[in-house]
């Protein structure tokens, strides 16, 4: 019996001792496993709420505060699909969609990868035909990489708009008479994605009509001098634009939120003048781009808003286009002097210029320059928002200098001084009954006019993103749309600039210096290192 | 006996290795190579923010050399039972081991702030965006250590540690660099193996891609390289470090029972 009660004993104890390994094996697995859940949940928690602290010191990835204003009050979601193909400015644009995912949880982005062509083809039968989005009109199938970065679709509600990555940047070019795109001068992909979020919640269209009538450019030509650019460009900003001829009308459109005449190159008639006159007395907005060397019968009428036009061309010695012709074997440097490079926007004092500094160039292509009539009034604020350097002038007598075959030469007694205005910009405000509630609620009491010296810069020959003309004049152009159209917030997105970063290895002895302290000196340390701690060792 | 005397004798033994000068002399040198190529083909302060993520890189191989030790030796020589019956929990004796080779690690990449200097005195250098970088390579390093920390526990043989721990990091690396590849090939296999029965897995292609990226150990260190700290990096990092820590704590204590 006592044999069978060891037995038995034993044979528990064994039992217990296999239960017991057993129990800490599961219970060890257990622990693994919950601790693989709690890490698995934790990282899944991390991924959907997470947070970028930018720690540049140039702030390049943080969003401006008007972009985050506009993530704040999003109500509905905004989904964003992408189309990205291999370029340089994508891993800054996928940077810039994270932060917008970050700071909003209404920003859902969608990426419809070129590694995976099924699945972009099934995307793009759902953009077509269940977003209702006409994708063969911008050209989303045929476009491939090289001929723009890619597109972004933004969904909003009911609403979408469609943004080419080409106008993300603005491209940096190498020299030469056919400059190639080198890379990214300006990231300009805040002010496009903010924009198009922008325009997909406003809803409504801003209307904007082109006057025709006065030989002015085309806006439907695609050729040289035609300004089918700045139809594009505008269209990108959700604005509809019209044709009017104010010799077929007794009024502008009430719709009308911006009037533009573009280079008119006949006399504008005194008919359209008074439209033009009762148009601005409303507390309307309009922008004139008026030529040198053309007879438009705008000056009384422009003098009495403010702005006096001279009867010059603005030519610049210093400050003004280069241009470089190059075959295989030489290169020709030349500059037209016509054609003035500024970079001073009247102190930037103006919405419009408020974000351009020196940095940027506009060039004038054959301007006029102008003056501000401190008579017109008291209640006229006239800001200078272009000018040109102190080496220009106002030369009065091209025709015979260019007939002569002769630069032209600074008359002092004749002739203007630089630096001279190239563009103004006007504030009237209205008081009276338009305060009272019953005027065009997009007037905002007051009368808005943009007068440049110059029309020929938004021709597509020097408005389209192949041009080093572009950047300038896109944005004094646009500004001062966006300024008359009451849509400030999207100047005040600043676009970035990279930092100049460039190391000289030229200066001194860098390059040998960067060579012996990376190849030898620092390798040495190790070995130097090891060999004393062995000998102090030793000892 | 606590965590920093543990820690303090830990940073000791290093110093005292001449396996440690080893790897720290490869380390410096192929650094060096790396950043000497970049600087002179960039000709930018930038380099170094490619230099932070090839730091990175060579860290990958340089740390099991490091850590193949940790736990390994211990058990060779025999003083991991004299440790174990000295009155310090294990949790004390794994954090201990885990700072040792962390701070030791820091020392190894504290002659690259030469570099630093040097872009400093040649160029326009963003110092916060660089810090950044440092966090973000320190936490990937402090995964390297706790993966080979755990390694280490299961073996007497330092090489066996080392060569597992090169093979689990490479295979996690290779895992992070062809998501999209392994996630098609993934689908491939699906829709060939049980397409006909669950349907089509093409709609899981970009969903497992950006799992595959998400677990990759070098998609959470880019936003740092470029400046930011990103929230995911840091819960990604710390909770590898924390989960590889607490088995080898686990593994440490089995022994124990045993």
């Amino acid at each position: 019996m006592n044999d069978e009660l060891k037995k038995d004993t034993s044979g528990k104890a064994g039992d217990w001792g296999c239960g017991k390994k057993r129990l800490t094996a599961l219970n060890l697995t257990a622990m693994i496993l919950i601790s693989l859940a709690i890490i698995f949940g934790l990282n899944y928690l991390a991924s959907q709420y997470y947070k970028r602290i930018d720690c540049t010191f140039a702030r390049t990835y943080s969003l401006s505060d008007k972009t985050k204003t506009i993530l704040k009050n999003l109500n509905e979601p905004v989904t964003v699909y992408t189309i990205f193909f291999n370029h340089e400015v994508i891993p800054k644009l996928k940077d810039l969609m994270e932060e917008y995912k970050s700071y909003s949880s209404k920003i859902v982005i969608e990426e419809l990868s070129e590694a995976n062509p099924v699945l972009t083809q099934k995307k793009l039968k759902f953009l077509s035909e269940d977003l209702k989005i006409d994708i063969s009109s911008i050209g989303l199938e045929s476009l491939r990489g090289g001929e723009t970065p890619g597109f972004m679709i933004f969904v909003y509600t009911n609403r979408n708009k469609v943004v080419n990555l080409k106008d993300s940047y603005t491209p940096k070019y190498s020299g030469g008479w056919m400059p190639q795109e080198t890379g990214v001068e300006i990231f300009r992909g805040e002010e496009l994605i903010t924009g198009a979020i922008l325009n997909l919640i406003q809803g409504k269209q801003t209307m904007i009509y082109f006057t025709e009538g006065h030989q002015e450019p085309d806006i439907n030509k695609s050729d040289g001098n035609g300004i089918a650019y700045v139809n594009d460009l505008l269209k990108r900003e959700n604005i509809v634009i019209q044709k009017v001829d104010l010799m077929k009308t007794e009024k502008v459109p009430d719709d009308c939120a911006v009037l533009i005449m573009a280079g008119p190159g006949q006399p504008v008639k005194p008919h359209e003048i008074r439209l033009l006159n009762d148009y601005l007395s409303a507390g309307r907005k309009m922008m004139v781009l008026v030529d040198p060397l053309t007879e438009t019968n705008l000056e009384n009428f422009l003098k009495e808003w403010g702005v006096a036009l001279d009867n010059n061309v603005v030519v610049d010695l210093v400050n003004c286009i280069q241009l470089s012709l190059s075959d295989s074997q030489v290169t020709v440097k030349s500059k037209d002097i016509t054609v003035p490079a500024i970079t001073d926007y009247g102190a930037r004092q103006h919405p419009i210029t408020k974000k351009m500094d020196e940095r940027i160039t506009t060039y004038f292509v054959v301007s006029r320059s102008m003056e501000p009539v401190k008579s017109a009034g008291p209640d006229l604020e006239i800001v200078e928002i272009a000018r040109s350097s102190p080496e220009s002038w106002g030369e009065i007598d091209l025709k015979s200098a260019l007939e002569n075959n002769s630069a032209p030469v600074f008359d002092k007694n004749k002739e203007k001084q630089g630096p001279l205005l190239l563009g103004l910009a006007v504030t009237k405000k209205i008081k009276s009954e338009l305060s009272d509630g019953q005027a065009d609620p997009g007037s905002k009491n007051e009368t808005r006019l943009v007068v440049l010296g110059d029309s020929d810069m938004i021709k597509n020959i020097y408005l389209n993103p192949n041009s080093q003309q572009y950047l300038g004049t896109n944005d004094i152009f646009l500004n001062s749309v966006r300024w008359l159209a009451h849509q400030e917030q999207l100047i005040s997105i600043e676009p970035k600039k990279p930092e100049d970063t460039k190391v000289d290895l030229n200066v001194g002895k860098r390059a040998l210096v960067l060579m012996l302290v990376s190849l030898v000196f620092l390798p040495l340390f190790g070995v130097i290192a090891g060999i004393s701690i062995w000998l102090m060792r030793r000892k | 006996m606590n965590i920093l005397n543990l820690t303090k004798r830990e940073l000791l033994a290093y110093f005292l290795s001449p396996l440690a000068y080893v790897v720290m002399t490869a380390f410096l040198f192929f650094s060096g190579i790396f950043f000497y190529s970049n600087v002179t083909g960039f000709k930018d302060t930038s380099a170094i923010r490619w230099q932070l993520d090839i730091i990175g890189f060579i860290s990958l191989f340089a740390l099991p050399l490091i850590t193949m030790r940790l736990l390994a030796e211990e058990k060779k020589s025999g003083t991991i039972e004299m440790l174990m019956t000295a009155p310090v929990t294990e949790t004390a004796i794994i954090i201990s081991k885990f700072l040792g080779a962390l701070i030791f690690y820091l020392f190894l990449i504290a002659p690259t702030i030469i570099y630093v200097i040097l872009l400093l005195i040649w160029g326009n250098l963003d110092i916060g965006s660089l810090l950044a970088g440092y966090l973000g390579l320190i936490l990937l390093v402090g995964v390297f250590i706790a993966i080979g920390l755990f390694i280490s526990s299961f073996t007497e043989s330092q090489l066996l540690a080392a060569i597992v721990t090169w093979v689990i990091l490479i295979i996690w690396y290779i895992i992070g660099g062809l998501a999209g590849e392994l996630s098609n090939a993934l689908v491939s296999f699906l829709n060939a193996g049980v397409g006909w029965l669950f349907g089509s897995f093409d709609a899981w292609s970009s969903k497992l891609t950006a799992f595959f990226e998400y677990i990759g150990f070098f998609k959470h260190l880019e936003p740092f390289s470029k400046g930011l700290i990103d929230t995911r990096g840091v819960v990604f990092y710390l909770s590898l470090v924390v989960f590889f820590l607490f088995l080898t704590i686990r593994v440490v204590e089995s022994k124990r029972w045993k």
